[in-house]
């Protein structure tokens, strides 16, 4: 307590270098909780949408991207096909579906993201926990069951008519309960309504659910075999695949946010040794009164923790308001929360920071320490 | 108490040595010991063996009952905060620290309680006559101030011996008088002041006074 208002004064004595360096350290803590909470908040969006996400494989033609909504491109000849291939193959359901996207781009919120279900499929099939919080959960026969999140922006409300096409219009009958996924922003329409809306009788993509102990792969494989101009896609494998393009963006963000937290404790050091340079005589006076080496190298080495202590947790409380702030901004531009300041990522960035103060302080301590006292004091 | 034992302490520089402080023993008596000398002849190398700054290149230092010389640094430090209290010519107070700070400092490192050591630097300073000056810092303090706080300091854990190196240096003469005065005053009973000076004003209010001249020990004069 005592070494805390010693090491205290002596920062305030000098205020303005005190504050630079604590400035430093504190934007070096935020921008890594910035950079990191990205990749948090993106690995929790996918690890819901995966967890909410049944179907082990998607059929589609040829061509269509992972994660793009797929065109109407399927035959409706394929669903009999299907059908016959089932215990062939040990699919359990198959799912039709359209996907219709209107306006906006591809960003769900601006725009309205329509999935077509069939009558044996139910939003369960995004959204396992799917509740309504008003109205139905199955858009069948004639409605449309709405996403929180576009209810919420659409202001959309039981009893209002969608308009899909020239002459479809469906009543919304249901709200869906938020899940925090991306399925928060679809509505969900009967199957032939939006084919007629888009004037097809195609399919734009099969969602299979396989029986256990059915191998995903070799089944895409006895799919694409049996079908001409199709994909059929593992959704694990396009998690997979995200998951470790995530992994790859979270090397090259801790790299930019290390050379922050690498100048941060440049900086730190240099406070510090300059620090120290100027109290030679002062810890040499401390000495000749009676202080021991280790009281002048616990003083130094506090200084540095102290300042990597308040400036780091000052940063992660920055980092906490900015990633709410990226939140809002995201939410309201592509649906999901990009940004998370999860409890490990705080903790690490806490501890860096304060792995860097002590490391930039220790030399500077030792040297005070060790100084002869005879030196010190400027006698010799 | 304090006590030099064939004390020598010689400077190497470059291909020259310099014996800057030649073969001196001596038993300090009780009450004020002056060291007078010119420029160079080896007091200030002296006082800085005696307390334990520096170590000597043969001989012995023994103070309050222990031989001091060969000790480590931290050793010494613990010698110098329980057993003696150095005043400085200049640049004697902590800077960070105001004055009641600076007097209660030697408590803080022995460990006391805040409580404590405040009563005890507070009670200092005002037989001191300076309790309105405890929340100033030495920037704010005349020089004749700073060095009656210096001596308040060094008497907080009442050691048996006390050093001074020119502590009336940079003052004016009235200054230097009050400042002299408290020492006289805090040097009685078994304490022992050993105080260098070159101005023979100073050294005549001392018992005795020890004449150097290039690092040798000249003569001793018996004032009392
Ligand atoms: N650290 C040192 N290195 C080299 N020579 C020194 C050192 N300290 C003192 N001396 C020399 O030792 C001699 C005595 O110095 P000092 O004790 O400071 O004298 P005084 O205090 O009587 O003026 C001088 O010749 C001085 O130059
Ligand atoms: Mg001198």
């Amino acid at each position: 307590m005592e070494l805390i208002n010693l090491v205290f004064r002596n920062l305030k004595s000098r205020p303005v270098r005190s504050f630079l360096t604590w400035l430093g350290i504190l934007v070096a803590t935020t921008s890594m909780i910035l950079f990191l909470s990205f990749g948090e908040g993106l690995r929790k969006a996918l690890d819901s949408e995966m967890q909410n996400f049944g179907p082990e494989i998607r059929i589609v033609a040829a061509g269509t991207s992972a994660f793009s909504a797929p065109l109407p491109e399927l035959s409706p000849d394929m669903l009999p096909q299907l059908e016959a291939l089932k215990d062939e193959i040990g699919i359990e359901t198959i799912s039709p579906l359209v996907v219709m996207v209107k306006g906006g781009g591809f960003s769900p919120t601006s725009g309205f993201l329509f999935y077509g279900l069939n009558q044996e499929t139910s939003p369960k099939l995004f959204l396992p926990d799917a509740k309504p919080i008003q109205g139905r959960l199955q858009p069948h026969p004639d409605g449309a069951v709405v996403g929180f999140k576009k209810a919420e922006q659409s202001n959309l409300k039981i009893g209002k008519t969608l308009r899909l096409g020239r002459d479809q219009e469906v009543e919304i009958v249901g709200i869906l309960e938020e899940t925090g996924t991306l399925s928060d922003s679809a509505i969900f329409v009967p199957l032939t309504v939006l084919q007629d809306a888009m004037g097809t009788k195609n399919y734009g993509t099969f969602l299979l659910n396989l029986n256990n102990n059915v191998d995903i792969e070799k089944a895409s494989q006895k799919l694409e075999a049996a079908f001409e101009g199709i994909e059929a896609q593992s959704m694990s494998e396009a998690m997979e695949f995200a998951k470790k393009s995530l992994r790859i963006g979270d090397f090259i963000r801790f790299g930019i946010s290390a050379v922050a937290l690498i100048v941060g404790a440049l900086l730190i050091a240099n406070t510090i040794m300059m620090s120290v340079f100027e109290r030679t005589r002062e810890f040499g006076l401390m000495r000749a009164i009676g202080a021991k080496q280790q009281f002048i190298f616990g003083l130094v080495l506090t200084e540095a923790l102290f300042l990597a202590l308040t400036g780091g947790l000052a940063g992660v409380l920055l980092g906490y308001i900015g990633t709410i702030i990226i939140n809002i901004i995201s939410v309201n531009y592509v649906g999901i929360a990009l940004s998370a300041l999860t409890f490990r990522l705080a903790f690490f960035a806490l501890s860096v920071a304060l792995v860097l103060g002590l490391l930039s302080g220790l030399l500077p301590a030792r040297n005070a320490s060790k100084m002869p006292v005879i030196k010190a004091l400027g006698r010799a | 108490m304090l006590q030099t034992k064939h004390l020598s302490k010689d400077f190497i520089q470059g291909d020259s040595t310099i014996h800057a402080l030649i073969d001196f023993s001596f038993d300090f008596p009780k009450g004020i010991t002056a060291i007078m000398g010119p420029s160079g002849s080896g007091k200030t190398t002296l006082l800085n063996l005696l307390a334990g700054f520096d170590q000597p290149s043969q001989g012995e230092v023994h103070l309050a009952g222990k031989r001091i010389d060969n000790l480590s640094e931290d050793a010494r430090s613990d010698i110098r905060l329980h057993h003696s209290g150095f005043i400085f010519q200049n640049w004697s107070l902590l800077p960070t620290l105001n004055a009641i700070e600076n007097v209660a400092f030697p408590m803080l490192l022995a460990g006391a309680s805040k409580e404590k050591r405040l009563a005890k630097a507070e009670t200092l300073l005002e037989s001191f006559g300076l309790k309105h000056r405890a929340k100033h810092k030495a920037s704010q303090l005349s020089g004749g101030e700073q060095q009656r706080i210096a001596i308040a300091r060094a008497l907080i854990l009442e050691p048996q011996v006390l050093f001074a190196d020119e502590p009336t240096g940079n003052l004016d003469s009235v200054s230097g008088e009050i400042v002299l005065e408290l020492l006289r005053q805090h040097t009685q009973d078994e304490r022992r002041l050993v105080l260098v000076t070159h101005d023979a004003e100073v050294a005549k209010m001392s018992d005795r006074i020890l004449y150097f001249r290039d690092g040798k020990f000249e003569k001793i004069e018996e004032l009392k």
